[in-house]
């Protein structure tokens, strides 16, 4: 009997925000600086930093779950994923777990004149790391003779969106990802460039007997450049994962797929997984940093996002985006209102000075 | 008194404005002592003689155009290592930060310096906070002023002993499990554990995030107040720190306890501490009721799992705290053919045996599959801790209880045996567990000539009712601002 098998594919997707100031510290989150300028004690992660969130990138990490129809968290909580890599500098990523900002939206994509309807697990608020460049080698970390760190994007606001597996082929992902990117540059959120990574798209694809729930194996294809690079790749996994009968792991011998499958700023790590509870070694758990004190009943704990403000100058037209964000419009406090609103301890990073009441970085 | 150094905070601070000491002749009083005690106590890791000369000139200065800054305005001050100080060497005790020199000052530094306070120097801990005796100290341990073959309790050890010795005349320590009042029961001082959130832990090297807090060591429940006044106050670079009103305290102070109900914790008054301990405490017990406070035993379940709880909660989180010392940015290198050799190398080499062990035991802790057994667990007990706590401020407005189970005890006795080590907590402990202010309060002295810490606990946020008990305790105790006999008058100092 000759089984014919779909395949079933998920899509995770970064987006760096371009707020004015990184995610937990008053530094400059935009790019171009000469490397290791836009850098503090707290993104360099020194010792006794500690972090404080940003209020405006938690109030467009709200605007983006809004216009992908999520539900809003009237509370939640960061935490801290744990693993080795000299571009991270506390060696743990604050990022979300169990109580991600945005969590059960849905976004509506179409192919070939047909509607599909993507649904969104879970849209969360993380931390980007620095970049390391290799010197010699063929700029591989095996390779090469020695390694360069610029942790001027350490830091950056990261905001990850998570689909569930529902989308068919490599031409939907492609429409996907397009109509996310649209989104975002509709939201003046994001400068979402693919090729200068700050919308960087992973693709998780599997294959099952056709008409059947289960999922298989499933094969990762990551940090894709182009759209058009995503689709082929995707094209690519699918095809020699169906000639496996859709059971076969992702293994280090199989043949690459050029540049555009590998991760090289992961390469020592590769394989090893970072979902938050899954392996073992991997460990994740609520940052106390980032608690509210003693005495301080959540009630009155900072209220953020009454309603996204976002940068509308820098923002593309889109239709239904901003109505849905809750941005412009005498709507938006009632939609608002109807989602529910997001309480993090975060505040104005323009509060952020130091002892001697400078802005940090003190410079 | 025989030295401007065994002056309390308030005396110092009440002749300085009144012009009958100079900052200066102060610092200088404060280095003697220490020139004179270091050599046995090593309550210093670092002393910025440069740095404190300039800060008390700068002191007498603005006394002379009639400025005066704040409280602590031209009083020598010593600060535990492991809050950064600006371009001053800050190791935690450990050798994985040898030599490293931070580029910024903690919040609670910055306080200080603001209020006009000269910084002597940085005092001797247990590496990284971790320990109960200041042996765990990567340069060596301290010795307790009142007898040198002893302990000076920890982590905060140094900060105890340049106290009690003189050499600094009120200091900054911090207190994950008891690290503030333990060392302080043992060198007959009184320290004190605010309110989780009060004062800000920015520059705090972290050892256990939720638990840890910043707090004054010093030779007096006022000379205490005033400290804490100087350094409490909400920082925005601190998510943490707490927003609402920060009274003054010492105006709480001279109140007595008249209508106060008291309650004597029976699971901390009994069994495991020494006999000794328990009568010195017992009498403060009478005497708090002679002066009208309403006294009665109270049973909190919880508190005989506190321990356990807390080691499991203070590892865990140390185990991701501790990550960032991997050799790449700052401090020790001890290089590799890769990154992660360097890395293993490195925390291998910088790191000591009891931070190694809190690493692995936090690792294993909070791995998949172990987490909900263990960390679960144990937040659970934490829960629990602090329900007993609620149930019993409905009928109390402070506890009291011993602050550490034993004097101090001989250099080396414990330290092949960890577990009787983290016994030695198991007083303090639970005020962190809750994040609620605690004080030690010298009462007395055991057998040995050794001095017994007196603790009281309040709800958070009650640091007002807490240090009206203290001061009461104080007087009550007769102790006085007590000398060692290291430095003592027969000394000739």
């Amino acid at each position: 009997m000759i089984v014919e098998y779909e395949p079933v594919i998920g899509i995770e997707t970064h987006v760096e925000l371009v707020t004015d100031s990184k995610m937990f510290c008053g530094c400059p989150a935009h790019f171009g600086a000469d490397p290791n300028t836009n850098v503090c004690p707290v993104c360099l992660g020194l010792p006794g930093a500690l972090p404080v969130p940003n209020e405006k990138a938690i109030e467009w990490i709200v605007a983006i779950g809004l216009a992908l129809e999520c539900d809003i968290a009237y509370h939640s909580q960061f935490h801290r994923k744990n693993y080795f890599y000299a571009d991270q500098p506390k060696n743990y990523q604050i990022s979300q777990y169990d109580v991600p900002v945005c969590s059960g939206g849905a976004l509506d994509i179409e192919t070939d004149g047909q509607s599909t309807r993507v649904r969104i697990n879970r849209v969360h608020m993380e931390e980007d790391t620095g970049k390391m460049i290799h010197v010699g080698g063929g700029g591989r970390i095996k390779d090469a003779d020695h390694s360069l760190l610029d942790f001027n994007r350490a830091g950056v606001p990261l905001v990850e969106i998570v689909t569930e597996p529902d989308l068919a082929t490599p031409q939907q992902a492609r429409a996907f990802a397009q109509e996310l990117q649209a989104i975002v540059l509709a939201l003046g959120v994001s400068d979402a460039k693919l090729e200068e990574g700050s919308m960087r798209f992973d693709a998780n694809v599997s294959l099952r007997p056709k008409g059947t729930d289960e999922l298989g194996t499933k094969v990762e294809v990551k940090n894709m450049n182009s759209f058009r690079s995503l689709e082929r790749a995707l094209a690519y996994e699918i095809d020699r994962h169906g000639r496996s009968g859709g059971r076969r792991a992702h293994s280090p011998g199989d043949p690459p797929l050029g540049r555009e499958r590998r991760d090289h700023r992961r390469d020592a790590v590769q394989g090893r997984e970072f979902r938050l509870p899954v392996l073992p070694g991997t460990r994740s758990r609520a940052d106390r940093d980032l608690l509210c004190p003693a005495g301080d009943n959540p009630g009155t704990s900072t209220r953020i996002a009454r309603r996204p403000t976002v940068p509308l100058r820098r923002s593309r037209p889109r239709s239904g985006v901003h109505r849905r964000a809750g941005i412009g419009g005498s709507g938006c406090d009632r939609t608002v209102r109807r989602r529910g609103r997001c309480r993090v301890r975060s505040q104005d990073h323009r509060q952020l000075v130091d002892g001697r009441g400078r802005r940090f970085p003190a410079t | 008194m025989s030295s401007l150094a065994d002056l309390t905070l308030a005396e110092a601070a009440a002749s300085l404005r009144a012009g009958e000491v100079s900052s200066r002749e102060l610092l200088q009083a404060t280095l003697d002592r220490a020139l004179l005690t270091e050599a046995e106590l090593h309550a210093y890791l670092t002393i910025d003689h440069e740095g404190a000369r300039a800060a008390a000139a700068a002191a007498d200065e603005a006394l002379v155009r009639g400025e005066t800054t704040g409280p602590l305005h031209g009083i020598p001050v010593a600060i535990k290592d492991n809050m950064v100080t600006s371009g001053l060497e800050t190791t935690a005790g450990s050798q994985i930060l040898a030599g490293y020199v931070p580029p910024y000052d903690a919040t609670a530094v910055t306080a200080l310096k603001k209020a006009g306070a000269v910084i002597i120097g940085k005092t001797n801990l247990d590496e990284f906070a971790m320990g109960s005796s200041t042996e765990n100290s990567g340069y060596g341990p301290t010795a307790n002023p009142w007898d040198t073959g002893r302990v000076p309790g920890g982590s905060s050890g140094g900060s105890a002993a340049a106290v009690a010795a003189g050499s600094a005349l009120t200091a900054l320590g911090s207190d994950t499990g008891g690290s503030i009042r333990q060392p302080a029961a043992l060198c007959g001082v009184v320290g004190m554990k605010p309110t989780y959130g009060l004062v800000s832990r920015y520059g705090l090297i972290a050892f256990a995030s939720s638990l840890d807090q910043i707090g004054p060591i010093s030779r007096t429940v006022e000379d205490a107040a005033t400290t804490l006044e100087v350094i409490a106050g909400h920082d925005p670079l601190d998510a943490t720190s707490y927003r609402g009103e920060y009274p003054q305290y010492r105006a709480s102070l001279g109140r007595g306890v008249a209508g106060l109900r008291i309650g004597v914790v029976a699971e901390l008054a009994g069994e495991g501490i020494s006999p000794d301990v328990l009568t010195a405490c017992r009498s403060v017990v009478d005497s708090l009721a002679e002066a009208g406070a309403a006294v009665r035993e109270v049973s909190l379940p919880s508190m005989e799992y506190a321990l356990s709880a807390y080691y499991l909660i203070a590892p865990a989180e140390c185990s991701a705290n501790l990550a960032r010392f991997d050799g790449v940015r700052y401090g020790l290198r001890v290089d590799g053919a890769t990154v992660e050799e360097m890395t293993a190398r490195t925390r291998a080499a910088g790191f000591g045996p009891e931070v190694t062990r809190r690493i692995l035991l936090g690792t294993y802790a909070l791995s998949a599959g172990y987490y909900d057994s263990f960390y679960g667990q144990a937040q659970k007990v934490r829960t629990l801790v602090i329900q007993d706590f609620t149930r019993a401020y409905q009928g109390f407005d402070v506890l009291v209880s011993p602050t550490s189970p034993m004097t101090a005890f001989e250099l080396g006795s414990r330290t092949e045996d960890p577990l009787s080590m983290y016994l030695v907590d198991v007083c303090t402990i639970p005020s962190n567990l809750a994040g609620a202010p605690s004080i030690s309060v010298p009462v007395g002295l055991d057998a040995a000539g050794l001095p017994i810490g007196f603790q009281i606990m309040a709800p958070a946020l009650g640091e007002e009712v807490l240090l009206r008990v203290a001061a009461e305790v104080e007087r009550a105790s007769g102790w006085n601002n007590r000398r060692p006999p290291l430095v003592g008058d027969d000394r000739g100092v």
